[in-house]
């Protein structure tokens, strides 16, 4: 009977389920408990999915997690490990990743004389007598001592650092030579890759990117977002997007889209932590978009976003990630997640956009919670969970005029350019007209219509400023050449009638750009 | 007075006259005069000012007039959707009037999802079946410029009744229902996201293994049911 017994406690040792001064634990007449992390443990408490006081087995064999505290919880611009006040502020939330201790009386009506010494025994971490920091606890030689007589003794453990290896926090309470300990984890993720480039050339869901496995995502990345033309996936320029898009009728299997792909990888560490937190990769994004349309002079703002904390929400609040089904595989495979984000235009835009222009700049970074407590509402614009990942930051910068390609929108990187000229609604010719402009020439919108009873033209300015366009001697051609203007009509098959007419935009701009990288992008700047 | 300041006088009265009844005409007419050579650079402008006017009213009216035609044949759709639930007859009937105007590839595309919306409204089992059925037939009503908005964009049908997916238990019949017919792999994709929607993961494996257990004999039903289960697992 001895023999069996002394077995299963060896069994259970190399289980791990035990150490090797389990038994003295068992006699300690002090108990310390731990909590995960993830709470705002100020007045009545809020989880933000942690918070959970782990049972007698778990606080030593799973553990506590929290996030290593290189967050910034209160929104303040200092990194939460050298901050010693994380108390809310008008972007941001008190301290939610400390996570709590208590030091107790296992019987509760014992009376118990000597001294109580909790000692960190190993892990990157600090003690505070406050869950918003603000009064560090002086440790000696690793240890901080109280009579007794002060239990319950509740401290909060803060992670400074990331987490070597699962549990590799261990903190313990002595008394009267006998022990009891807890452990815990501190999680964070780094951005380990980063795909933007035309020459990027992983496949998720093949041999070369097998940990992103998430149908959802690969489905976008390897068929929609795909070049038809190319075959790249990531990077700038025109791509597929769907079989079932609203200009297949139009375009069927050629590009549909114009814009930025790209792809994040994240990893998680100490390794082997998806059994003990649940992530979800989230977007925060700031942008200006314009267009330029006929009878317009200048570019006119049709969508304004700016970062939550510029305004009154949290700054770790997302505003660009309303699903995770098509954009995020978060289920962690080999210790990897993964995102990704395709900022683009309609290839072919409404008739009268002669230039369309965005202005994005992106956070992408990863939140984490305790491991099935990540709630995942139908929106994720809200808080959940505490950033586990700096934030990186990218930027896509697109500048499109209406090309001649069946009025496709293509990249303009010109100082100063003129968009295909459309038709007004009734026109009868089916002559050409070309234009070019000088480098200088001004943002300006055009009106070229003809007049029959004098085989002119007249093109007008937004303001009225107008100029006759005579026929060239052949009496079926028509140059015009004047103001940075060059404009060459030709008489086709059919005609010109009167009222004909040419409607077309100039857009002179010095920051025209067209670009999907990481790094923020002043998106503020004149369009 | 000059007689050129009189003449240019009376061709304004004139153009104001005939502005009423066509501005074609006086754009014709505005159109010769500029060509004058006697005229000042800013009497040309005023006159180029004129003409730019007379267009842009034109070009304004034509898209207006499109705008127009295009929604008024649908107004009675606000009023008509915000009957009350209970009405089912009458829901029933809104239901066929409105699946008609989202399934008609013909109208616009806001008029559409508009239908769409009112469906989602009607809260009947019958309405949410509809929208789950048609998940891949009536796509691409909205515009996405990214990522974030490309499931609204490419399925506004789930999109709307996800939207009200939260401990949303009545949805389970249409979800269960919808399962006997075919379905594509991401059509499956979104049903296990919705069903997680409802609730969590775990409540919705239980609910999938219920459904399992209780027609194990229909294939179909059980391959959507067991792919499903992948993907909430995988997750």
């Amino acid at each position: 009977m001895l023999l069996t017994v002394l077995l299963y406690a060896n069994l259970q040792v190399a289980h791990g389920q035990l150490t090797g001064n389990a038994s003295a634990s068992f006699e300690c007449e002090v108990v310390i408990d731990i909590y995960n992390g993830f709470y705002d443990w100020q007045g009545s408490g809020t989880s933000f999915s942690g918070g959970q006081k782990l049972s007698t087995g778990d606080k030593q064999n799973i553990g506590a997690v929290t996030v290593a505290n290189l967050n910034d919880t209160d929104g303040d611009g200092i990194s939460d490990n050298t901050d010693n006040t994380v108390v809310s502020g008008s972007s941001g939330r008190n301290e939610i990743d400390l996570m709590k201790i208590e030091v107790r009386k296992k019987n509760p009506s014992a009376v118990l004389s000597g001294n109580v010494t909790v000692n960190v025994v190993s892990g990157n971490v600090k003690l505070w007598a406050n869950s918003t920091k603000v009064m560090p606890v002086t440790l000696t030689g690793g240890s901080v001592t109280f009579p007794a007589s002060q239990l319950p003794k509740v401290y909060y453990i803060e992670a400074v650092g990331v987490s070597a290896s699962l549990r590799d926090i261990k903190i313990q309470a002595s008394f009267n030579g006998n022990t009891d300990y807890v452990v815990a984890t501190a999680v964070w993720l780094t951005n380990t890759n980063t795909w933007n480039s035309n020459t990027s050339t992983p496949i998720p869901g093949s041999a070369s990117l097998p940990d992103c496995d998430w149908l959802g995502l690969v489905s976008s990345i390897n068929y929609r977002w795909i070049s038809a033309s190319t075959n790249q996936r990531y990077g700038f320029g025109p791509f597929y997007s769907g079989t079932n898009h609203p200009l297949s009728s139009t375009l069927g299997s050629n590009n549909k889209e114009n814009g930025g792909r790209i792809m994040f990888e994240f990893t998680i560490s100490p390794p082997g932590a998806d059994q003990l937190v649940s992530v979800d990769v989230t977007r925060q994004r700031k942008n200006r978009s314009y267009t330029i349309s006929e009878w317009f002079q200048s570019p006119l703002s049709i969508n304004s976003t700016d970062f939550p904390w510029e305004g009154s929400d949290d700054n770790e609040m997302p505003n660009d990630d309303t699903n995770q089904i098509l954009d995020e595989d978060n289920g962690i495979t080999n210790n990897k997640v993964y995102s990704a984000d395709r900022p683009a235009s309609f290839i072919i835009e409404q008739r009268q956009i002669g230039f369309k222009l965005s202005k994005i700049t992106f956070f992408e970074f990863v939140r984490v919670g305790v491991k099935g407590n990540l709630n995942m509402p139908n929106n994720l614009n809200a808080l959940r969970g505490s950033r586990g990942s700096d934030k990186t930051a990218w930027h896509c910068v697109y500048y499109f005029r209406r090309g001649s390609d069946m009025f496709k929108l293509t990249a303009d990187n010109q100082s100063s350019s003129p968009n295909e000229p459309q038709k007004s609604p009734g026109f009868k010719g089916d002559g050409s007209i070309a234009i070019n402009v000088a480098s200088s020439s001004p943002t300006e919108f055009y009106s070229v219509m003809y007049a029959e009873d004098f085989n002119e033209w007249l093109i007008c300015d937004f303001d009225g400023d107008c100029f006759n366009i005579s026929a060239n001697p052949n009496g079926t051609s028509w140059t015009f050449n004047q103001n940075g203007l060059n404009i060459e009509i030709l008489q086709g098959t059919m005609p010109f009638e009167t009222d004909d007419t040419w409607l077309f935009n100039v857009f002179n701009s010095s920051s025209k750009l067209n670009d999907i990288n990481t790094g923020s992008y002043d998106v503020t700047t004149n369009p | 007075m000059p007689i050129k300041e009189i003449i240019f006088s009376l061709l304004f009265f004139i153009a104001f006259c005939m502005h009423g009844t066509s501005q074609e005409d006086s754009l014709n007419i505005w159109v010769r005069e500029i060509r004058k050579p006697e005229l000042t650079a800013s009497e040309k402008k005023v006159i180029g000012q004129k003409i730019m006017t007379i267009q842009q009213k034109r070009y304004r009216a034509a898209v207006e007039k499109q705008e127009k035609e295009a929604v008024e044949n649908y107004l009675w759709m606000d009023s008509l959707a915000s009957l009350p639930p209970f009405f089912n007859e009458v829901n029933d009937s809104i239901l066929i009037a409105l699946s008609f105007v989202a399934q008609d590839i013909d109208t616009r595309k806001d008029v559409r999802l508009n239908a769409l919306r009112k469906i989602a409204s009607l809260n009947t089992p019958e309405a949410d079946l509809f929208l789950l059925d048609k998940m891949s037939d009536i796509m691409h009503l909205e515009y996405a410029t990214g990522a974030d908005g490309e499931l609204n964009a490419n399925y506004p049908c789930f999109a709307l009744i996800v939207s009200k997916a939260l401990n949303n238990w009545g949805m389970i019949t249409p979800i269960f229902v919808t399962l006997h017919s075919v379905k594509t792999e991401d059509e499956l994709l979104l049903l296990a996201y919705l069903l997680e929607a409802i609730s969590d993961g775990a409540t919705a494996l239980r609910i999938v293994d219920f459904h399992l257990d209780k027609e194990s004999g229909n294939d179909l039903f059980s391959n959507n049911l067991n792919k499903i289960k992948q993907l909430i697992q995988q997750k």
